[in-house]
């Protein structure tokens, strides 16, 4: 005998619907998820959802594709904190890294992370690359990541005597620009021959630090960038730092509205996935 | 630093065992000493592998050190036991000659 009355949700039991059907998780949040618990990391479901949140976002503000190389450094184990997240490739860091909770650190004398490809094998190229790191305490002065040759062109940005500098291609084109303390998410940014930027956020809001249109059409090296630790310079570490990593990578040239909205999604992964705060 | 000195020969041999201990796995090389060619002091011209306790407690891999990797312990071995390890000071490693960056 059929009931007259509709299956209501104070029913418990398999009559019972939720109020909505959960979205599907986000494949590629959870190819990545999965390499890194693998690898050894131990993810828990704020920082699950706090990934996919990421991925969702990425893909609904339209910069996830110009994302080439994404690095969450912040699970205690090396091998997981190698595993980019766009492509679940693996950098190698090299001599002395701390791999702390929400971090890795240098030790200013051997250490850093080489992402393991060049910017030409990753789709960057003069007119369209920027290179960023999240930093959240203890940069000093001269702490550039990245890649420059022996011409001095190449793809940087870095601290030193408190200020922001960027470069890419050439020294001639750089910013180097005061700046109120050394922490934060820091951008370099080319997205013509003739228009970069270098950006930061902080929890106090995000600013374009410097811009030009200085005409600049150098090649950029044929260099594997370091992504955190130190910089490459021709081949070799250079400049090793001692900072506090969160997140770092590389993309296809981020304009400001593009670095704004990316930063954000950033600060709000790193911070809920390690309950650190952004300065 | 603390770690070992020798010959460039048998730096590239060491880097390439912890290579081949990780690739031999199934795994990405993630990890490494790196090897730094000394460039002033009385050990110019030989070369710097970085092994100090900090580095040997590093978590690498599904709970693994290291120090819990067999060829780790025959590595360690063949350049004389940890007992063999200096303190190098870090300015050795700087090259004198590298570019400076105009800023």
């Amino acid at each position: 005998m059929v009931s007259s009355f509709p299956f209501s949700r104070s029913f418990s039991g398999p009559f019972s619907r939720p109020l909505s059907r959960p979205s599907a998780f986000d494949a590629d949040a959870g190819a990545y998820i999965d390499a890194i618990v693998a690898a050894g990391a131990t993810v828990s479901d704020t920082q699950r959802t706090a990934i996919g949140d990421f991925y969702v976002a990425a893909k609904a503000d339209g910069y996830y594709t110009s994302l080439k190389r994404l690095y969450l450094p912040i699970w205690g184990v090396a091998a997981a904190n190698a595993i980019d997240m766009i492509g679940l490739t693996s950098g190698t860091f090299v001599g002395g890294v701390t791999h702390a909770a929400g971090y890795v650190k240098g030790n200013g004398s051997t250490g850093y992370f080489d992402m393991g490809a060049t910017l030409a094998d990753i789709g960057v190229s003069t007119g369209s690359a920027s290179i960023f790191k999240l930093v959240k305490s203890g940069e000093a002065s001269n702490s550039y990541s990245g890649a420059r040759n022996a011409f001095d062109h190449g793809l940087m940005v870095g601290t030193a005597s408190s200020s922001l500098l960027g470069r890419c291609p050439a020294a001639g084109s750089q910013f180097f620009t005061a700046i109120t303390g050394l922490s934060g998410i820091f951008i370099m940014t080319q997205t013509a021959t003739a228009a970069r930027a270098s950006y930061r956020r902080l929890t106090s809001g995000f600013v374009t630090v410097a811009s030009n249109t200085t005409s600049d059409a150098t090649a950029l090296p044929a260099l594997k960038p370091f992504t955190f630790g130190a910089l490459n310079t021709s081949g070799s570490p250079q400049f090793f730092n001692v900072g506090e990593y969160g997140l770092g990578g590389i993309a296809i040239g981020l304009n400001a509205s593009v670095a704004e909205s990316f930063s954000s999604s950033a600060k709000i992964l790193w911070e809920t996935a390690t309950g650190l705060t952004l300065p | 630093m603390i770690g070992y000195i020798t010959t460039p020969e048998t730096a590239q041999a060491i880097l390439a065992a912890i290579e081949a201990a990780q690739t031999s796995r199934g795994l990405p090389v993630y990890w490494s000493t790196g090897s730094y060619p000394i460039h002033t002091g009385e050990h110019s011209g030989q070369t710097f592998l970085p092994f100090d306790d900090s580095m040997l407690a590093t978590v690498l891999h599904q709970g693994m050190t290291p120090l819990d990797f067999p060829e780790a312990q025959q590595l360690i071995a063949m350049l004389g036991g940890l007992d063999a390890r200096v303190d190098l000071p870090a300015i050795a490693i700087i090259d004198p000659n590298a570019p400076t960056l105009d800023a």
